[in-house]
């Protein structure tokens, strides 16, 4: 049975009327985002590596480097300080570096897959070790950043003390991994070009229409719970910041990683090379934590979950985390539960 | 609506662009569009439901995804795929007028591309009617098996009915397939565009995006070249710092 009452007024009005109201008093300043203090310790390129500034803790001796994905931007893991990732690391007492790719330009196109991982995480790792005056550390990648975590770890296992994926992809061809669904059989060579970049806009286009109506229509239809509650304005809009920020894509690197990944499923098959580097996953020597959300709809569980076909029984660890791919890792919900995981497999 | 209620709409209308128009950050400007654009939206999906009205277009995708409403040009679905390094910020002629310019001069071949892109296109309008249509019988159960008629419930049921719809049509082998040719005729399009820009450019004398593209490559091999050799530069200071230290 349908609505039968007449609608004669906007449900909407008063609750936009609410929302002028407090945009006309408050919003002055869009709130900050990534405002812990670090400072960068190397630069090549557009890429930043960050060493954030201790909190006064008793120091852990073996720092974490964070390495994000391509695809949108690493302050996601400091978006403000009641949910970043990196804040509760240092309140632990880690010493915590973050890898910036930066926003890849037309001279960058060339940039493969060998150069972000066996230049450049390669290069960050050793700058970590000096810096922090040890010859191990531990290595923590978020969804594509795990994939090259894993890479990184697979070739240059001496370096690495413990690893965690967040997120992170194996099976590319796993049940519900619908963007492998729609790339499997694309004839990249039409699509992808590698004297050109992705267009950031293209990415972003493909990652809302995976879920079409809750990404585009329904999130901003809690205006109510808003402008009740400015903080979460506010995390709104850094939200937004965000989802609207992310980089080109290196034309190169982007096209293999098509091809290598969602089209060949080449790591999870162990057919997988990285410039002269055959990847075999057995080949990681340390510790694995591997962190899958539930509700994930870009990394389906099944995908994550993987990793354990790879990794010897007693290295290997897996949590499931409540939330999808991003609350994973930055809701309220799930961060203790997530932090004490990360604490207790590091100690 | 009431001569009232249409003054209240017009004051409202005209606070919210005093405001779009002002020194805000762009952020909340961003922000207030969407929301008075999704607001509209649902408003109007609650009036077709209490008018018994056909709900299709309500569930018509790329009116979701963003390519048919007031921020965003019909033609944005073509920039993103081919505003690649900023193309469009440098060109000062809009892509598809340049389409249409080079249409008459494009190559048998490139007509076959333009017919592909055309015909999968229109499949894929053909299925998204489906996902419409899907979406409708979807909702019409949700909302006759629950006796909460309320909005929000409603804006709920429409929700779950299209992404319930969207979900089981976009993964079956003819979704898929389109989407594949839509990609592919695109991509064909943008190559048969490149040759002419390449053709064009060998006729004024500017250098070919072979020549630049060899450039590029080579300023990046130089990069990481540059780099590794900082970077063993720097490994070896940090011993000899080390072994320094040690001595003392």
């Amino acid at each position: 049975m349908l609505a039968t009452e007449s609608i004669t007024k906007d449900p909407w009005q008063d609750d936009l009327v609410l929302f002028m109201d407090n945009i006309e008093t408050s919003a002055q300043q869009p709130p900050a985002v990534g405002t812990a203090p670090k400072s960068c310790i190397y630069k090549e390129n557009k890429l930043r590596l960050f060493r954030y500034e201790p909190l006064k803790t008793k120091q852990k001796r073996t720092p974490i480097l964070l390495v994000y994905a391509l695809v949108n931007r690493p302050y996601i893991t400091d978006l403000e300080p009641d949910r970043s990732l990196v804040l509760k690391l240092l309140k632990q007492g880690y010493p915590v570096y973050l890898i910036d790719w930066g926003y890849p330009d037309a001279s960058d196109c060339h940039t493969s897959l060998n150069d972000y991982i066996n230049s450049y995480i390669h290069r960050c790792v050793t700058r970590v070790c000096r810096d922090a005056n040890v010859k191990k550390i531990d290595l923590l990648g978020i969804c594509q950043g795990g994939v090259f975590s894993l890479c990184y770890s697979a070739i240059q296992p001496e370096h690495i003390r413990k690893l965690i994926t967040l997120v992170t992809p194996v099976d590319f061809h796993s049940e519900g991994n619908i963007l492998s669904l729609w790339t499997r059989n694309i004839d990249t060579r039409l699509v992808c070009n590698t004297k050109k970049n992705i267009s950031a806009n293209l990415i972003n286009q493909l990652f809302r229409s995976i879920k079409p109506y809750q990404l585009n229509r329904d999130k901003y239809r809690h205006l109510k719970k808003l402008i009740n509650k400015p903080v979460q304005l506010d995390t709104f809009v850094r939200m937004e910041k965000w989802l609207n920020n992310g980089p080109d894509l290196a034309g190169t690197a982007a096209l293999e990683f098509v091809q290598k990944f969602y089209q060949g499923n080449d790591l999870h098959t162990g057919k997988l090379s990285i410039g002269s580097h055959s990847i075999d996953l057995k080949n990681i020597k340390c510790q694995v934590l591997n962190l899958y959300a539930n509700n994930d709809h870009i990394v389906p569980p099944s995908s994550a979950l993987a990793l354990k076909k790879h990794i010897r029984s007693e290295l290997y660890q897996e949590q499931e985390l409540n939330g999808g791919h991003i609350g994973a890792f930055i809701s309220n919900n799930t961060q203790q539960a997530l932090l004490e995981k990360i604490t207790q497999f590091l100690k | 609506m009431t001569h009232n209620d249409q003054q209240v709409n017009e004051d409202l209308m005209e606070r919210f662009s005093a405001l779009i128009n002002s020194s805000i950050p762009s952020e909340y400007k961003q922000l207030l569009n969407s929301f008075q654009e999704q607001g509209n939206f649902y408003t109007q999906l609650i009036q077709h439901i209490a008018d018994k009205k056909d709900l299709s277009s309500f569930w018509d995708i790329p009116n979701t995804l963003g390519f048919a409403n007031i921020n965003n040009k019909s033609d944005d679905w073509l920039t993103n795929f081919f505003d690649i390094n900023g193309y469009s910020t440098q060109s000062k002629q809009h892509i598809e007028n340049q389409f249409s310019s080079f249409q008459q001069k494009f190559s048998d071949h490139s007509q076959q591309n333009l017919k592909q892109f055309q015909s999968a296109l229109q499949k894929m309008s053909e299925l998204h009617g489906q996902i419409s249509q899907q979406a409708i019988e979807e909702f019409n159960q949700l909302t006759h098996s629950n006796s909460d008629q309320s909005n929000e419930k409603l804006c709920q049921h429409w929700l779950n009915a299209g992404e319930t719809a969207f979900n089981s049509i976009s993964q079956q082998p003819d979704y898929i397939t389109t989407q594949r040719q839509l990609f592919e005729s695109l991509g064909a399009l943008q190559t048969s565009n490149e040759t002419f820009y390449e053709q064009f450019s060998s006729l004024i004398g500017l250098p070919s995006t072979q020549t630049q593209a060899d450039l590029t490559k080579a300023l990046h091999e130089l990069r990481i070249e540059f780099a590794e050799y900082r970077e063993r530069t720097d490994e070896q200071l940090h011993t000899l710092q080390q072994q320094l230290k040690k001595r003392r």
